[in-house]
C-alpha cells in the first residue's frame, strides 16, 4: 500500500491541524470520498460534520471528548467524530493530541442499532483501512522518514510530499 | 545534533471541499459552536473539580452515556439541565438577571483653574490632589 498525507489547509486552524491521505491511483483523498458517497443522501449531517471540524480546527482542539475513542487498536489513536445513535454517518479519523487529525473515511451507520464497526462491513473496511493508515504512519516516524513539528501540528519530511509506502 | 526535517506536507484543497465550507449556514455553524462551547465549559469545570465522567453522572443522576452525548458538543441542552450543571458544578452557563444599567440624566464639563505648588516635599508625598490647590471651578452642563 502506498499514500500520500495532505494538509487540508483551508480546513486547519490556529488548534488543530486537518490532515486527510490520497491513496495510490486514486484522484480524490478518503475525506472526499467520505463526502461523495453521503452529500447527496445527508446534506445536512455532512454539513455538520464540516462545521465540527472546522470549529475543532479554529476554536476548541480536537478535544478526546469530542470524538469516539479507541475505534481501533490501543494506541493507534483511531477513532470517530462523535454521532449518536439519531446520526447516520460515521466518519472515522487518527487523532494526535488536540492538535492534529487525519480524516479518513466513513459512511452510513445502515442501522440503528449498529453499535460496533463488526456489524457493517463498509465501516469494517474504512476503519481497518485507517488503522493499516495509522500503523504505516507510526512506522515513518520511527524509521524518521517523517516526523511532528515541536508543537505537534505540522507532519515534516526531507521530500516535497510525504508519500509512505509500505516496505 | 539531529537537523529538524522543514518541509510541511503539500497542501491540498478541491472545488467538492471548498464547496462544503462556502455552502455553510451561519445560524447552524452558530448553534453547532455554541454546543461544542458549552461541552468545552463542562469538560473543562470537571476537570478542575477532579471529577470524572463516572462520579459527575452519579452526583447528576444521570447515565455515564449521557454524560458522554453531554460532552460531544453534539447536545442540544434544555435549560433544566444547564441548571442542574450549573448547581452541581458551581459554574455559570444561564444568565437570566437582568444587567443593571447605568442612565445618563446630564452630563456636566468641568474646568478648574490649579495653582499648584512645586516643592521637592509635595513630589515625594503627592497629595491627593495631584494638580495643586483649585483656585477657580467653572462648570457646564454637556450638552
Amino acid at each position: 500500500m502506498k499514500f500520500e498525507i495532505v494538509k487540508l489547509e483551508s480546513y486547519s486552524g490556529s488548534c488543530t491541524t486537518v490532515y486527510t491521505v490520497i491513496l495510490d491511483g486514486q484522484k480524490d483523498s478518503l475525506f472526499e470520498q467520505f463526502i461523495r458517497e453521503n452529500q447527496s443522501r445527508y446534506p445536512g449531517e455532512v454539513q455538520n460534520i464540516i462545521d465540527r471540524i472546522a470549529i475543532i480546527a479554529n476554536i476548541t482542539g480536537a478535544r478526546e471528548n469530542f470524538f469516539k475513542i479507541n475505534e481501533g487498536v490501543p494506541g493507534d489513536g483511531i477513532c470517530a467524530l462523535y454521532d449518536d445513535p439519531e446520526r447516520e454517518l460515521r466518519l472515522y479519523c487518527v487523532r494526535y493530541g488536540s492538535v492534529a487529525i487525519v480524516l479518513g473515511g466513513g459512511g452510513e451507520k445502515k442501522s440503528k442499532k449498529i453499535r460496533k464497526l463488526q456489524d457493517d462491513p463498509k465501516l469494517r473496511k474504512e476503519n481497518f483501512l485507517l488503522r493499516k493508515i495509522s500503523a504505516m504512519i507510526t512506522d515513518a516516524i520511527k524509521e524518521g522518514i517523517i516526523e511532528w513539528s515541536e508543537d505537534g501540528k505540522e507532519l515534516l519530511c526531507d521530500e516535497d510530499t510525504i508519500i509512505i509506502e509500505e516496505t | 545534533m539531529k537537523e529538524r526535517k522543514h518541509n510541511t506536507a503539500r497542501k491540498y484543497s478541491s472545488k467538492l471541499l471548498e464547496n462544503f465550507l462556502g455552502k455553510r449556514n451561519e445560524n447552524e455553524f452558530a448553534k453547532t459552536k455554541n454546543r461544542m462551547l458549552l461541552a468545552v465549559r463542562i469538560a473543562d469545570a470537571l476537570k478542575s473539580k477532579g471529577m470524572n465522567k463516572i462520579q459527575f453522572s452519579r452526583k447528576i443522576g444521570q447515565e455515564p452515556s449521557v454524560i458522554t452525548k453531554w460532552l460531544s458538543g453534539t447536545h442540544n441542552f434544555t435549560v433544566d439541565t444547564l441548571f442542574d450543571i450549573q448547581k452541581v458544578l458551581g459554574i455559570k452557563l444561564l444568565n437570566f438577571e437582568k444587567e443593571a444599567t447605568v442612565q445618563i440624566i446630564n452630563q456636566y464639563e468641568i474646568k478648574l483653574t490649579t495653582a499648584r505648588q512645586i516643592s521637592t516635599e509635595q513630589e515625594k508625598e503627592p497629595s491627593w490632589m495631584p494638580f495643586g490647590k483649585v483656585i477657580n471651578c467653572e462648570y457646564r452642563v454637556k450638552q
